[in-house]
């Protein structure tokens, strides 16, 4: 297989366009949630934080750990919770020679499934040693615990060698209740943690592709540079890479006026993350003349820069007719900030219809 | 029941960088697909899209890419936070249903995160895995050593797995690299790149126009297993069996399998849960591992499975498409030639 190049002809500005290339900028996307917790995850974080490890009994005494609520097999509800060993044995391993920043040892470390005495299934989670060579299938290892104990899986703040030769008796359960206020009834309902938090932190490089990349060049330069399907004659603001109503390609570059029509518009009063203007600003679907379809700009400033008389839609009506205010020279760049916002031309008053654009 | 077809398909892969958004990749193999069919774009009545706003990073973003497809008429559309293979196996079940009479698959995948695989990590369990940071690497290493254990394949077994899949690579210099996760080297885990594939299937009155005979879809199916790795049995994949099983595949003949193997032994455990007396050929179109546009690499493997078949090279041929960690959820696709 390999690239196919199709995709490029026909997009993007004329040959007099300001440049072609393709833009990259820096994205990172962060998500933040609290996660509640159903009653085997409460169980089991909550045990953790009085340094004790709880699985659940299945009908036919199997024991899973970490514990579940219902077999995932056959759907039956879980017989019950149950206390197991701190301690076991390696059932299959990995060395991580470059672990993550965000890896909570920090150094090299073994990711291993782990059988706890007691249990019929494995537990994932580090092993702290300094060489590979340390690890093996079947070894003993037990518990360290972190101090304070929070009620995550990290209160285990990895495995480690356990040479007391008590591991690997498969059976027996003994919990280890080396600090907090004493065991967790079997019903497991005392569990005080209730939730987690759980972060995601991905940097990107992020590509808008070719066809808008030319479009965002365009505005650099003073321009609004759409595409014309050659089979239907829609115009797109921005561009497309073919038709999105006919499928028709390649579709031509189309210089614009920048003059046009509002079609519907917002007061926004209310702020939310990532807002960069002040309030309250107007938001507007605008219809440029010869475009077929709307897109959404700025309708005058915002707060103290309103361009609108109070900034508040005073003014502002279906069919407004409107153009755009750029930023200054040196401020151009391929960016839609590059067009600060739209403001009203034309005579107070005029009408929908007044504005000679035709209706298409 | 009426009888659905594979009757077009296009795949490609390129370098993330390239400049190109999802609709740009798309939109050439959609017009492929759709050439091969011999449809026209009003004709396709069910649309399937797939592919993972999380590989760009942007939300909406994946909506650009539904431009490389008229959107008129309207139509029923589905789209899948998933591999395209889930996306080819609902439009099957729809047409079934009498939904339609042809559909359109599309799955694309721009990898633009700095660490291109970290993704898949956003699969982990939140409460048990995912806050001790291993990486998918890390998990699917777990599963090559309890094979390696288990005594049913060695590090050679997986290196002639990568000499195959890799040309110029060989096995003395596969040897003497580093692991990223032992008993897994660089080379070990797929090369992640962008790409997107368009696969057209059509009901038994619509394949008239398609240039070559139809793959006819005879079966498919896909089983998920339990969420915690240390409940599974890692060295075989018995969701895999289970659906080999149903469909007849296992203990048959086929001419052709590909494997949607993410990291090298898994093609030895999915190629193993297959159970098929004779396989003819494993993974002709190169498989996961050179190239691997996550959430298009499913679909692409039966794109070649039925490929195989509509250019007469097979009788019968098995795609698979695997989900989740280590072989998680695993989907199975029968295609045979014949009159329907």
């Amino acid at each position: 297989m390999s690239a196919d190049d199709s995709a490029r002809r026909g997009t993007g500005p004329g040959d007099d366009s300001p440049a072609r290339a393709p833009l990259r900028a820096p994205h990172q996307l962060a998500l933040s949630y609290r996660r509640s917790l159903g009653r085997a995850e409460r169980t089991f974080l909550s045990g953790l934080a009085r340094r004790q490890i709880w699985g659940s009994r299945d009908v036919d005494g199997r024991v899973s750990v970490p514990p579940v609520d219902w077999d995932p097999e056959t759907g039956a509800p879980s017989a019950g919770f149950v206390p197991v060993d701190e301690r076991g044995r390696v059932d299959t391993w990995t060395w991580v020679p470059d672990p993550a920043p965000a890896s909570p040892l920090g150094r090299p470390h073994a990711v291993a499934l782990i059988r706890l005495n007691g249990a019929n299934t494995s537990l994932l989670h580090l092993v702290d040693v300094d060489h590979p060579e340390l690890m093996s299938r079947g070894m003993a290892v037990k518990a360290d615990w972190a101090d304070p104990s929070v009620g995550g899986i990290r209160d285990i703040r990895a495995f480690v060698p356990d040479d007391s030769g008590s591991s690997g008796d498969p059976g027996e359960a003994t919990s280890r209740s080396a600090a907090g206020p004493g065991p967790v009834p079997a019903d497991g309902h005392t569990g005080d943690v209730d939730h987690v938090i759980s972060e995601v932190g991905i940097g990107y490089a992020f590509e808008p592709g070719w066809t808008l990349s030319a479009f965002l060049h365009s505005l650099a330069a003073r321009r609004i540079v759409g595409g014309c399907c050659p089979g239907c004659a829609g115009v797109y603001v921005p561009p497309r890479p073919r038709c999105p109503a006919c499928g028709g390609e390649p579709m031509q570059p189309r210089d614009l006026p920048g003059t046009g029509t509002v079609t519907a518009y917002t007061v926004v009063h209310i702020p939310f993350p990532g807002l960069t203007i002040d309030l309250p600003f107007t938001w507007a679907w605008i219809r440029l003349d010869g475009a077929s379809v709307p897109f959404a700009h700025l309708l005058g400033g915002s707060g103290a820069d309103p361009g609108l008389g109070d900034g508040a839609g005073q003014q502002v009506r279906v069919g407004l007719r409107v153009e755009p205010v750029w930023v200054d020279d040196a401020d151009l760049a391929p960016t839609w900030e590059s067009i600060r916002y739209f403001r009203p031309i034309g005579p107070p008053g005029a009408e929908p219809g007044d504005d000679g654009s035709g209706s298409q | 029941m009426t009888a659905v077809g594979v009757v077009g398909f296009a795949a490609a892969t390129a370098e993330p960088g390239d400049g190109r958004n999802d609709a740009e990749l798309l939109a050439p193999l959609v017009s492929r697909a759709l050439g091969d069919s011999g449809l026209a774009p009003d004709q396709i009545d069910v649309l399937g899209t797939a592919g993972s706003e999380f590989l760009g990073g942007v939300v909406g973003g994946v909506m650009g890419a539904f431009d490389a497809f008229p959107g008129w008429p309207p139509r029923t559309h589905s789209h899948l936070e998933g591999d395209g293979a889930f996306a080819l196996y609902e439009s099957w079940v729809r047409l079934l249903a009498g939904e339609g009479r042809a559909a359109l698959v599309c799955a694309f995948s721009r990898p633009l995160a700095e660490d291109r695989r970290s993704v898949l990590e956003l699969q982990h369990d939140p409460y048990t895995v995912a806050p001790l940071g291993p990486s998918a690497a890390a998990l699917a290493a777990l599963q090559a050593r309890a094979l390696i254990d288990s005594g049913r394949a060695s590090e050679d077994d997986l290196a002639r797995i990568v000499a195959a899949r890799r040309p110029a690579t060989d096995l003395a210099t596969l040897a003497g690299q580093p692991y990223v996760a032992s008993p897994l080297r660089a080379l070990d885990c797929s090369t992640i790149v962008s790409g997107a594939a368009a696969v057209v299937l059509a009901t038994e009155e619509w394949t008239g126009a398609a240039r070559r005979p139809p793959a006819w879809i005879t079966g498919a199916a896909h089983r998920m297993e339990r969420r915690y790795l240390g409940a599974r049995d890692l060295t075989s994949s018995p969701s895999t069996a289970r659906v080999a099983g149903d469909l007849g595949i296992a203990g048959s003949d086929i001419d052709v399998l590909e494997i949607h193997a993410p990291f090298s032994h898994q093609e030895l455990i999915i190629a193993g849960a297959v159970g098929a007396r004779r396989i003819g050929r494993i993974n002709p179109s190169g498989g996961a591992l050179p190239a691997d546009p996550v959430m298009a690499t499913g679909l692409i493997r039966i794109g070649w499975a039925a490929d195989a078949v509509m250019t007469g090279e097979a009788v019968r041929a098995v795609g698979h498409a695997t989900n989740g960690p280590c072989l998680q959820h695993n989907l199975l696709v029968l295609m045979e030639a014949g009159d329907g």
